[in-house]
């Protein structure tokens, strides 16, 4: 045994100092790859846009003349069109994922997604709700504060299945998954009824937004609404990456976190608020779009391991280009009709998600 | 020096220990033995702060327990759970480094990398570092486990007596591994004055690794000595209602050897 002999040579393993290298290699190539679906992104649709004339469009609000020539209409549609939606798709994409990659974290288990367990439905029951019986109640509520009570009103409902959520399944200190997921089974089938039911109330304008908010969109985003909700984006994009550390303690169960000096509770509380944060603005501009925060995480997970001090930031750009894909999808399969996303995301999510029950069962456990 | 005074823990109306009060001082190994239900691993959360509610006075280092703050406590003090729920496919080495986390206020990597290394070795776990602790066997992951505690408390940055907490270290493992562990324990509690609580099940282990041995039955301390004072037929048939044959090891000075017998 060697035990105690402190006083010997510092000799450093060659393999565990080189993986933070392969690691930034990693976030190199995800962030190159997400640069050119960026580009992809903007440049494609009714009106095409050449990367280099994205450039000069862009240069050219900057104030810097680039060679490379292009039309007003080009112009026009990138700065008030593509711009927006590239922007919200970064926000949510990214935000999605870093929240089902901390969810994932906080309930010890990979199948920990706030679409599965009900927290974006909850947000969306909050988000539809207003919309319908808002103008009933509060008929003066339009405008500025309207716009501002529909993120707030999802976030609630989103921190409050959350709460809700945590509380059922957790039994004496350890989080139980079935009950977990039954509960967001539960809370999805309200969601869906209330939302069926609210659709005999709601007027057509109303009925074209409920649809939007049950099958997900990021058309139609303006740059006002885009900054209203931009602080919700960047406190959980911002902050779950500075809590990885403790994500990772978390792993090892709530008592050992404690006992490596984590304040658990405080963190747990500071990760639902922030979750509730990122999936309740996702949910009010862009609507319910399923399976980016389950499947984002799990990719990088087999790629890079589950520390999450690599796999926090990984899924931010990872699930931003994901969405992005997926949205590029989305307008040009039936061009010019515009598929909702979150039947894409749905139909690529869910049979990654079987395959995931798949492969969990034949591990054997 | 860890002081307990009058430790009672009531859940619902059942009164788990009742008015136990026990002293560990630096450098000494104490064995918590008893039958199952006695309430040994609700003494050892109520000595690690980890229950909500309990009465008595509990002190480590002249310090009372709720007074120490958790990331304070998390450099002097190590605790191996029973079992863990660590589900993700974390490596060997990055468990034992998350032992290191307690600690980098002054984070020196190449240290840590190399407490890490002392740790697996310790553990004879080397071979290991680079699999995935969810493809591991149950002992091996005990002694992971093990391996992360000891990379917690490896090396004092202060004067504090450090704490070894150990409940059922020995549970998942073979007969090489349960002496290896427990030795470690022990050399660590004689040459750095660490002091080691474990909680275990064989009176044997707690024979020969122990300095001394708590009693447990029914929530109540019933003896507090030397193992050789402890393990005597009369005292383990009363709490344990089995009969035994104490004998001598034959290698080790007065170390008693408990030996089941026929019916």
């Amino acid at each position: 045994m060697s035990v105690g002999r402190i006083e010997s040579v510092n000799p450093a393993n060659p393999q565990t100092v080189n993986q933070p290298k392969d690691r930034h290699c990693a976030l190199g190539l995800l962030t190159g790859l997400l640069i050119i679906t960026c580009l992809l992104s903007l440049g494609s649709g009714a009106v095409s846009i050449e990367p280099l004339q994205i450039l000069a469009i862009l240069g050219h609000t900057a104030g810097i003349e680039l060679p490379w020539n292009f039309t007003p209409e080009q112009h026009a549609v990138l700065s008030a069109i593509r711009s927006p939606r590239l922007i919200l798709g970064l926000l949510v994409g990214g935000t999605l994922a870093v929240s089902g990659a901390a969810t994932q974290g906080l309930f010890r288990n990979p199948l920990a997604d706030p679409g599965l367990i009900g927290i974006s439905s909850g947000a969306a029951l909050a988000a539809v709700s207003v919309i319908v019986l808002g103008p009933l109640f509060l008929p003066a509520l339009t405008g500025w504060l309207g716009s501002t009570l529909l993120p707030l009103a999802a976030f609630t409902g989103g921190f409050a299945v959350t709460i809700l959520v945590y509380r059922l399944a957790t039994v004496n200190g350890t989080v139980n998954i079935s009950t977990l997921l039954l509960a967001g089974i539960a809370i999805n089938a309200l969601s869906g009824s209330v939302t069926g039911l609210l659709v005999y109330v709601a007027n057509d304008e109303q009925l074209r937004s409920l649809t939007f908010w049950s099958m997900g969109s990021l058309g139609g985003v303006t740059w006002p609404v885009l900054l209203s909700g931009l602080p919700f984006f960047l406190l959980p994009l911002i902050m779950l990456p500075m809590l990885s550390r403790a994500l990772n303690a978390l792993l090892l169960g709530e008592a050992e976190a404690g006992h490596l000096g984590f304040p658990v509770e405080t963190i747990k509380t500071v990760v639902i608020i922030l979750v509730a944060l990122g999936v309740g603005v996702s949910v009010a501009l862009s609507g319910i779009i399923g399976f980016i925060g389950l499947v984002t995480p799990h990719v990088l997970r087999l790629w890079l391991g589950p520390d999450h001090r690599i796999l926090v930031p990984g899924s931010a750009l990872l699930g931003a280009i994901l969405l992005l894909s997926a949205d590029l999808l989305a307008r040009s399969v039936a061009a010019p009709a515009e598929i909702p996303i979150g039947i894409i995301t749905g139909l690529l999510g869910s049979p990654f998600f079987l395959w995931l029950l798949l492969r969990l069962k034949l591990m054997g456990n | 020096m860890l002081q307990a005074n009058n430790i009672s823990v009531t859940l619902g109306r059942a009164a788990i220990i009742k008015n136990i009060s026990l002293t560990v001082s630096p450098g000494k190994f104490l064995a918590i033995a008893g039958p199952n239900g006695a309430g040994k691993s609700t003494l050892m959360k109520a000595l690690c702060g980890d229950l909500p509610a309990y009465q008595g006075h509990i002190s480590m280092n002249s310090k009372a327990l709720p007074d120490w703050r958790r990331a304070e406590l998390a450099k002097i003090r190590g605790i191996l759970p029973q079992s863990s729920s660590l589900a993700f496919p974390l490596t060997v080495a990055e468990v034992v480094m998350m032992g290191r986390s307690p600690h980098s206020d002054k984070r020196d990597i190449c240290r840590d990398e190399w407490v890490v290394g002392e740790a697996l070795l310790a553990c004879d776990i080397e071979a290991l570092r680079n699999r995935k602790y969810t493809q591991l066997s149950g002992g091996e992951k005990q002694r992971v486990q093990f391996a992360r505690v000891l990379a917690q408390i490896w090396e004092s940055g202060s004067d504090q007596t450090r704490y070894l907490f150990l409940d059922e270290p020995t549970s998942a493992l073979d007969l090489g591994h349960q002496h290896s562990i427990l030795r470690i324990a022990r050399q660590l509690a004689k040459t750095q004055s660490i002091a080691v609580i474990a909680i275990l099940h064989d009176l044997n282990l707690a024979a020969m690794y122990a300095d001394q041995i708590a009693m447990l039955k029914d929530g109540n301390i019933i003896d507090l000595d030397l193992p050789e004072k402890i393990l005597r037929p009369s005292l383990i048939e009363y709490t344990f209602g089995f009969k035994v044959l104490v004998t001598r090891h034959p290698q080790m000075n007065g170390c008693p050897m408990v030996i089941a017998t026929l019916h």
